[in-house]
């Protein structure tokens, strides 16, 4: 396959990088011995890289992968052969993280993936720098910190081809992705590193039809426990208050950069243990997803709902003004 | 199991499944700031000249249902208004048709609109007519009289006023001279645009329009109104076409039209979800159903009051003649705050389960019930899902 030219900054693809790690840990035990076509076969035979449903992946998906280790600066080419860049920091780290089996990062491998992937200029310019309108030079804890929201729409260009705009929600950064190559780099490429595999970012549909993306922390019992007080401790004037999932998304998530898992998780323990003051409203899935017109819409839009204990999707929530005493005595 | 008479009771007077309103209409009771609210916006429609179109906004087991219910047997008929409910009627125009002539009847319908419209048959027909409607039809039996019959009853009902639309004027006339064959609706009568439809294709809300001035003119009401249960599940455009759901909408835009020129009345209920989604999708059309937002009512949480006061009414009609209670609330606890959770005393639905249990469980316990007893039905029916790890 031919080598992708400097020029082209759209050769992000989806790949795993509990794969992607397992293939660099190969490299590095076999540094100057392999040919692109030899990792190919080692790949296959130690079965280092597997695709989501269990199978081994074609020989497209393991040049992404290749090709993805090279520009990050994770790999290098000498006389043909492929070598570990021993020079980064962050892929020593990664060497120095146990052979994992088909599971997930550790958190320490994500964060130094994230940081090889933050650091390269393509990744930036492509998408990162919509959300750090303003800035300069960045790296990951200032991204997760500083970075503000993004979003993305599908639209139609000038030409009439769809394609999808890109925009920062602060500055007036934005790009229309017209091309196919430019859509699968960025929208099914980098976008998801950042948020299913680095966990740089969190997202949720609009009614529009638009979506957004916004830097997100690392969670922990902190978070959470902000999250309660937060939640608990909103003016309650009469009795009850009817609390919107999406707007506590927007209020609690965006703007002090949790991922809404955090929020989810928070919720989970009002509703379970304080179930006799705190009220789940569900919708139906339908209802939910009236505006999607495709599986991935579908589940886009539901991340901005919260499933409760009983597997419903709960669009609202409403407590009761003892709960701020309740949890006041428990803390 | 305390015996009912026990209680002085003649029913259990709370539903099983807590799900819609009693039948009984004296004990279709709402909370009297609920009334008062709506009964205000009603006032202000009344009064006023654009469109009639009121939203109830609350959450599963909130009381929409039970609040749609009140209107259409109590409210609505005190202001002269025929009310004509649809529960989830579907998600097409075709279901909304199609149960509103079920529920008033083919026949009905049919001989309505013939009375309406004879005195505008021309005089060549004249003679036809002296045995009514039945005549009319005995004497349009063969193929060539039926369509003599149809051409005569369309130029009547366009010089009626029930419709000036040829097309849908002609599938009125077809409606009344077929009824005889077909005494009964059926569901692909309004699929509009299949052979033998009665309903003109994309000429839904017109044709709606025709209905209700038959309804109005025919039948001497003044003012028709309808009332649809969740709403929500027309609005969705799942399992519909982009362009069906496009249809769909628009149909209801010229539905809210109709309320204007044809003194319709809608009244929906609908989720916290779905109020929050039409805001934001279809904002124009929100702007129209609610009239910039004031006609929509949020149905609030029960309060300590009001649910006392459901249990009261609901008891004070099961009692048994001559019995003389110890308290109105008696065999429960005068305050039911003290027993209860905020979250079962907020919700009618949960409320009501816990007190049908409460009444009917085979268990001995004293009367009058002590809170421990209406605790323990509670947590059966609404076990708390954190229960272990508080204890820890």
């Amino acid at each position: 396959m031919k080598e992708p030219t400097p020029s082209d900054r759209y050769w992000m693809r989806p790949i795993s990088f509990a794969g992607l790690l397992r293939v660099l840990q190969l490299v590095a035990s076999h540094s100057g011995e392999l040919t692109p076509l030899r990792l190919n076969s080692l790949i296959g035979e130690l079965g280092a890289y597997l695709t989501k449903r269990g199978t081994k992946p074609s020989v497209t998906t393991l040049y992404h992968c290749r090709n993805t280790l090279l520009r990050l600066g994770a790999v290098r080419k000498e006389a043909g052969l492929l070598v570990a860049n021993l020079d980064s920091r962050p892929v020593r780290d990664l060497l120095l993280e146990p052979a994992t089996g088909q599971g997930e990062l550790s958190d320490s491998a994500r964060e130094a993936f994230a940081e090889l992937v933050i650091g390269n200029e393509d990744c930036r310019s492509c998408f990162f720098d919509y959300f750090m309108s303003g800035h300069g030079a960045y790296d990951v804890e200032a991204f997760r910190r500083r970075g503000t929201p993004a979003t993305w729409t599908r639209e139609c260009t000038e030409t009439g081809q769809p394609g999808v705009l890109l925009q920062s929600n602060q500055g007036r950064a934005k790009e229309c992705l017209s091309r196919e190559a430019e859509i699968q780099s960025v929208l099914y490429g980098v976008r998801y590193w950042a948020r299913d595999e680095l966990g740089l970012i969190d997202e949720f549909g609009q009614d529009d039809g638009s979506a957004t993306m916004f830097p997100i922390c690392r969670a922990s019992a902190a978070s959470r426990l902000k999250m309660l007080c937060a939640i608990a401790g909103r003016a309650i004037e009469g009795e009850w208050i009817t609390l919107s999932v999406r707007q506590l998304i927007g209020d609690l998530c965006l703007a002090d950069h949790y991922p809404i898992a955090s929020l989810f998780d928070a919720l989970d323990v009002l509703t379970r243990l304080y179930a006799d003051r705190v009220v789940t409203i569900p919708t139906s899935r339908d209802q939910a997803t009236q505006s999607a017109r495709s599986r991935l819409r579908e589940n886009l839009e539901l991340r901005g709902y919260y499933r409760d204990y009983q597997g419903r999707f709960v669009s609202h929530i409403r407590i009761h003004r003892s709960i701020e005493e309740v949890l006041e005595c428990r803390s | 199991m305390p015996e009912l008479s026990e209680c002085g009771l003649r029913v259990n007077p709370f539903e099983p499944a807590a799900s819609g309103a009693p039948v009984a209409d004296e004990v279709l009771h709402v909370p009297e700031a609920w009334a008062t609210d709506v009964r205000r916006m009603l006032d202000e429609m009344t009064q006023g000249t654009g469109v009639k179109a009121l939203v109830l906004a609350g959450e599963y087991g909130s009381g929409k249902t039970y609040l749609l219910q009140w209107l259409f047997r109590t409210e609505l008929p005190r202001r002269e208004i025929r009310p004509f409910y649809f529960d989830n009627p579907g998600v097409q125009f075709y279901d909304l048709a199609n149960a509103l002539l079920r529920q008033v009847g083919r026949k009905d319908f049919a001989k309505q609109l013939w009375e309406f419209v004879s005195p505008d048959v021309s005089h060549s027909q004249l003679r036809l007519l002296d045995d009514g409607y039945e005549g009319f039809i005995r004497s349009h039996r063969t193929r060539f009289d039926k369509a003599e019959a149809v051409s005569a009853l369309q130029a009547a009902i366009q010089r009626a006023g029930i419709s000036d639309d040829e097309e849908i004027a002609y599938r009125l006339a077809r409606l009344v001279a077929e009824t005889p064959d077909r005494p009964f609706f059926e569901y692909r009568d309004f699929v509009a645009g299949r052979p033998g439809a009665l309903v003109a294709e994309g000429e839904e809300a017109p044709y709606f329009g025709a209905i209700l001035r038959t309804l109005r003119l025919a039948a001497g009401t003044q003012r028709v109104a309808f009332l649809i249960d969740e709403f929500e599940e027309i609005s969705v455009g799942k399992g519909l076409t982009t362009r069906q759901a496009h249809d769909y909408l628009v149909t209801i835009k010229r539905l809210i039209n109709l309320t204007q020129h044809e003194n319709l009345w809608l009244v929906v209920a609908m989720t916290p979800d779905a109020k929050t989604r039409m805001q934001e999708i279809e904002p124009a059309l929100w702007e129209r159903f609610t009239t910039q937002g004031e006609y929509s009512f949020q149905i609030p949480p029960l309060s300590a009051v009001d649910a006392g006061d459901l249990v009261r009414n609901r008891l004070r009609w099961a009692r048994q003649q001559g019995y003389d209670p110890p308290t109105e609330m008696s065999p429960f606890p005068e305050r039911l705050e003290e027993a209860l959770s905020p979250a079962t005393l907020s919700s009618p639905r949960r409320l009501v389960k816990v007190c049908f249990h409460a009444l009917s469980r085979k268990m001995t316990t004293p009367l009058p019930f002590d809170t421990g007893y209406l605790s323990r039905i509670e947590d059966e029916l609404y076990p708390k899902p954190g229960a272990a790890e508080e204890q820890r």
